[in-house]
């Protein structure tokens, strides 16, 4: 009990946080020196990192847009990262403002920082808590008073899956999700790939992991990343490269084509006669 | 402030081309937060702006600034979008001629481009000023937080270990103790100040401090990293006097973010039981069925009361004994009965719910209720009386109407400082004299009769073991004609040589061994006596002298009195005929057959059979006539008490037909000449008792 300079996990301004560097490619300024400096040497492994984010952003809204417009009203975002221009909320009560949105992370200061943004919205919470643990996220009473999961929800999991090893059994873990949700609730994926470019891309993981950062990346395969929609139907185009999920816009597409399949995405919904 | 901007067609379609352009270098190099459609309508009015801004030199400088402000508003904050932007607007613009005039227009669109690069770069810093604030707070606003929960854990942690009754303390991987806690340092017998900065293998007994080293290395080491292992077992610990104290230790690795770990120990005293007993407590003072407390707790709340219960209003404690409540288990089955039984605890609880009170449960179907008086309190009858009209309202159990009632032996106002045991004594003795009453009756404890009943009841207690030590003794008294008082036969007595008190009769004897359920084979005992003496006698004096012994109700009905009989006889090689057996009426004319039937079957082997007709009813002794096999009535003295009264001359006259059927007579207890006179009357054969010899020893017979 004598360490009185002990610092929770997730605050310790001397590790690269994913959240706050997420947060630096998005142009935004909720970061320090050692994020900063994370992002870019994983730039200078990848140059398109800036743009698979911002790719990855754009996806983002159009699979809420589409949730939405499909009459889905309450989304579980785990893995939120630091709420800054484009989330959940804005898009999804911009087309229906009665949209409940919960952001779920497990780094404190993006919690924090979801708490203060949101203070006056009574529709949207920010909740710490930690994928890997289903049972205590989905037993959270922020979020139980947010969400009601006899009706369909959808779980969006952006750009977070790719840190679990396969150690956390990530299809397992899904499932555990997937079984508490009703019929007509979606998982929406979005999950970094070596597919095409192993070598550029284990440089890229090689920064995160020498950074001393506490997340690292595991790239999985196109069969990988279909499997965990195990359990859902796979909404149209199926898992493709994140720039041909439905593109509207230059926005939403890459100049280097190799940039527009380096994140594969996919919408499921699980279907209402619960097979 | 407004300004027309050319309609013609030309114009628009410049400023559309601009605004699409715009949007689609924006979108693909940097993140805004909205479709490219939405990108290019926002985009479409801020070309009108800075169009009106060259066609206007007024509007120049604000409509620069509010393109730039609106820029970084679209999150387009980058250098990259500022450069794209400024060429974008830059050419397009220039490209306008029908704005301003050829010699103004290059001047405008460099002043609008201008004043919007400002406000650009003000706006950007303005931002990253607020998003960087706003880190800080979420940044202070998460650590605070977890500093809270830190304060709140190390003061659940201290609060613990300062009350726990546990000894806990943190060690060094060298085993000096950094932190103890209060309960370590009293199993040790040291004070906590001087347990800290000692080393735990100091504090440990010689042979154990090589094992103990070896774990909090092990813990402290590379084990420790592979996850929450934890060491428990037994461990001598030395306390300040060098004596050894016996603990359960348990010693767990506290991982240290840049530090060494360190290792929790705890030390359970394994000579302290109370937390076992703790659990224990409630069980071991409560009722399984009931849940009332019982008698231990009854007990320990009652010496309690006698000492603090106000003394102008005292204590009374009822103790109450359902009435026939085998009817309930034995007739309904025992779902009734425990059901009752829960019941009737409800229901005592309510008669007292307003009193200072504590019902208990002492036994299968005994309560106890003590009431710490207030001068409020009702009075005893009508506590009693309440008691008794609750239990009576019937109720419904397992589908039968039921209804209970108690018999109630009370103690009101015991003195200050009455032995609660002897108090709860005084209750139980009052109750079963209330239950020789009947049921549903109640009676206060009485100092006087109480030492009587006490003392009985621990005579019964102890009979048993007095048999053991040979203080039982048979006697014999003889039996002897009437006509010339020579010796006829003898009679078995039973008398108690007891150690402390007098010698205990015969009468008080078998009364006691009836309470105690040793009548059967005390009787047999001295059956066999009997019968070996009988035997003895013969030889001594050539002619028979039979003996007799009174059966008792329950030897009597022994289902196997025919086979200790025969045995006894056959054992001894007396003649049956030279043995006679008291019997009651009760026994003899009851209506189990079985009885009757044993006491036939002696009877024609040869035993002699005589009526216990104590009292002399006439009924029974005219229906010895023409029963079964009697050889003799045998009376005591109520009758010869008054020679001359009509009831001794009806019974003379009953006597007269018993005489003729030829059963004989025999009075018991002659004191005096005129009784064994008056007997000797109306046709008694023989007499014993006082007037002629005392019991004694067997020799004393043939002396």
């Amino acid at each position: 009990m004598s360490d009185l300079d002990w610092v929770p996990e997730g605050i310790d301004t001397s590790v690269p946080s994913i959240a706050r560097t997420y947060d630096y490619l998005l142009g935004g300024a909720h970061n320090l020196a050692v994020d900063r400096a994370m992002a870019e040497k994983v730039v200078a492994a990848l140059p398109g990192t800036r743009d698979l984010v911002r790719l990855n952003r754009a996806f983002l809204r159009r699979a809420v847009s589409h949730l939405v417009e499909s009459g889905v009203r309450q989304f579980l975002d785990v893995g939120s990262g630091i709420p800054t221009v484009g989330n959940v909320h804005e898009v999804a009560q911009a087309l229906d403002p009665r949209c409940r949105v919960v952001y779920v992370d497990k780094d404190p200061v993006a919690v924090a920082h979801g708490e203060l943004l949101l203070a006056g919205d009574p529709n949207s919470t920010a909740v710490q808590a930690d994928l890997r643990d289903p049972e205590d996220l989905l037993g959270r009473p922020e979020i139980t008073r947010m969400l009601d999961f006899d009706e369909p929800v959808a779980l969006l999991l952006l750009l977070v899956v790719h840190f679990l090893t396969p150690g956390d059994e990530p299809g397992a873990l899904l499932a555990r999700y997937r079984d508490r949700m009703a019929p007509g609730s979606c998982l929406v994926v979005s999950h970094a790939t070596a597919d095409g470019r192993p070598g550029t891309m284990r440089r890229a993981a090689d920064q995160v992991r020498e950074s001393r950062s506490r997340d690292n990346l595991v790239y999985r395969t196109h069969e990988e990343v279909t499997a965990l929609f195990d359990g859902y139907e796979l909404v149209e185009p199926g898992v493709v490269g994140c720039a041909l999920w439905r593109p509207a816009g230059a926005g939403d597409v890459a100049n280097r084509a190799e940039d527009n399949t380096q994140v594969w995405v996919g919408v499921g919904r699980k279907p209402l006669d619960g097979g | 402030m407004t300004a027309p901007l050319p309609r013609d067609p030309d114009a628009l379609r410049a400023r559309t081309k601009l605004a699409k352009k715009w949007a689609y270098l924006l979108s693909s190099r940097t993140f805004v937060p909205m479709s490219t459609a939405e990108l290019e309508h926002r985009l479409a009015g801020l070309v009108d702006r800075l169009c009106a801004g060259v066609a206007v030199e007024s509007l120049a400088q604000h409509a620069g600034r509010d393109v730039g402000e609106a820029l970084v508003a679209l999150n387009c904050t980058t250098p990259e979008g500022l450069q794209i932007s400024i060429e974008v607007v830059s050419k397009g613009l220039l490209g306008m001629s029908s704005l301003a005039p050829d010699d103004r227009l290059r001047n405008r669109v460099v002043d609008v481009v201008a004043a919007l690069s400002a406000s650009f770069v003000e706006r950007v810093r303005q931002a990253t000023m607020e998003q960087q604030e706003h880190l800080g707070r979420s940044l202070y606003k998460a650590m605070r937080e977890a500093q809270v929960e830190l304060r709140l854990s190390r003061a659940r942690v201290e609060l613990l270990e300062t009350h726990s009754s546990t000894g806990i303390a943190t060690v060094e991987p060298d085993g000096v103790l950094v932190r103890a806690n209060e309960a370590l340092a009293r199993i040790l017998d040291r004070s906590p100040d001087e347990l800290t900065g000692m080393s735990l293998f100091d504090l440990a007994h010689p042979d154990e401090r090589a094992g103990l080293r070896a774990d909090v290395a092990g813990l402290a080491g590379g084990a420790a990293r592979d996850g929450a292992r934890t060491v428990t077992q037994p461990c001598r610990l030395l306390r300040a006097d060098g004596e050894p104290a016996w603990v359960m230790l348990t010693l767990s690795p506290l991982h240290r973010v840049e530090a060494p770990p360190q290792v929790v120990v705890l030390a359970e005293d394994a000579t302290d039981v109370n937390l076992l007993q703790g659990q224990l407590n409630h069980q071991a003072l409560h009722d399984v069925l009931t849940r009332l407390p019982n008698r231990q707790y009854f007990t320990s709340r009652l010496e309690q009361a006698l000492r603090t219960a106000d003394p102008r209003t005292g204590v009374t404690v009822f103790h109450l004994d359902l009435d026939g409540f085998s009817r309930f288990t034995g007739g309904l089955g025992r779902e009734v009965g425990d059901h009752v039984l829960k019941v009737v605890a409800g229901k005592l609880e309510a008669v007292v719910a307003g009193e200072n009170a504590m019902v208990a449960r002492f036994g299968h179907d005994e309560f106890a209720i003590l009431v710490e008086n207030s001068p409020g309190t009702p009075d005893v009858v009508t506590t009693v009386r309440r008691i008794n009209e609750v239990l009576s309202a019937p109720f419904t159990s397992h589908g039968h109407r039921v209804a209970v009632s108690a018999t109630i032996g009370v103690v009101h106002r015991p003195p200050r400082g009455s032995s609660p045991l002897d108090l709860l004594d005084s209750a139980d003795l009052a109750l079963r004299r209330a239950k020789g009453g009947g049921p549903r009756q109640w009676e206060l404890a009485d100092p006087e009769q109480d030492d009587l009943d006490r003392r009985a009841f621990s005579l019964a207690a102890t009979m048993a073991g007095a048999w053991e030590e040979d203080e039982l003794l048979v006697r014999y008294r003889p039996v002897v004609r009437l006509a010339d008082g020579s010796v006829e036969s003898a009679e078995a007595l039973l008398l108690w040589d007891h150690p402390g008190l007098d010698e205990l009769p015969h009468e008080q004897c078998v009364a006691l061994a009836e309470d105690t359920g040793l009548a059967v084979p005390l009787g047999s005992w001295v059956l066999r006596d009997a019968c070996g003496q009988a035997v003895a006698w013969r030889e001594r004096l050539g002619r028979d002298l039979p003996v007799r012994w009174a059966l008792s109700p329950s030897q009597a009905a022994d289902p196997d009195l025919v086979g200790v009989v025969r045995g006894a006889l056959r054992d001894t090689g007396l003649a049956p005929s030279s043995l006679r057996l008291g019997v009651t009426g009760r026994s003899l004319f009851s209506g189990r057959g079985e009885v009757a039937d044993n006491l036939e079957v002696l009877a024609e082997g040869g035993v002699g059979l005589e009526l216990e007709g104590s009292t002399g009813a006439p009924e029974d002794l005219l229906r010895v006539v023409d029963g079964p096999p009697v050889r003799a009535v045998r009376l005591g003295q109520a009758p010869a008490a008054g020679p001359g009264t009509a009831a001794a001359r009806a019974l003379a006259g009953v006597l007269g037909v018993v005489r003729d059927a030829g059963i004989g007579l025999t009075a018991a207890g002659v004191t005096t000449p005129e009784q064994a006179r008056w007997w000797r009357e109306v046709g008694a054969d023989t007499a014993s008792g006082p007037l002629f010899a005392p019991a004694g020893p067997p020799d004393d017979i043939t002396r």
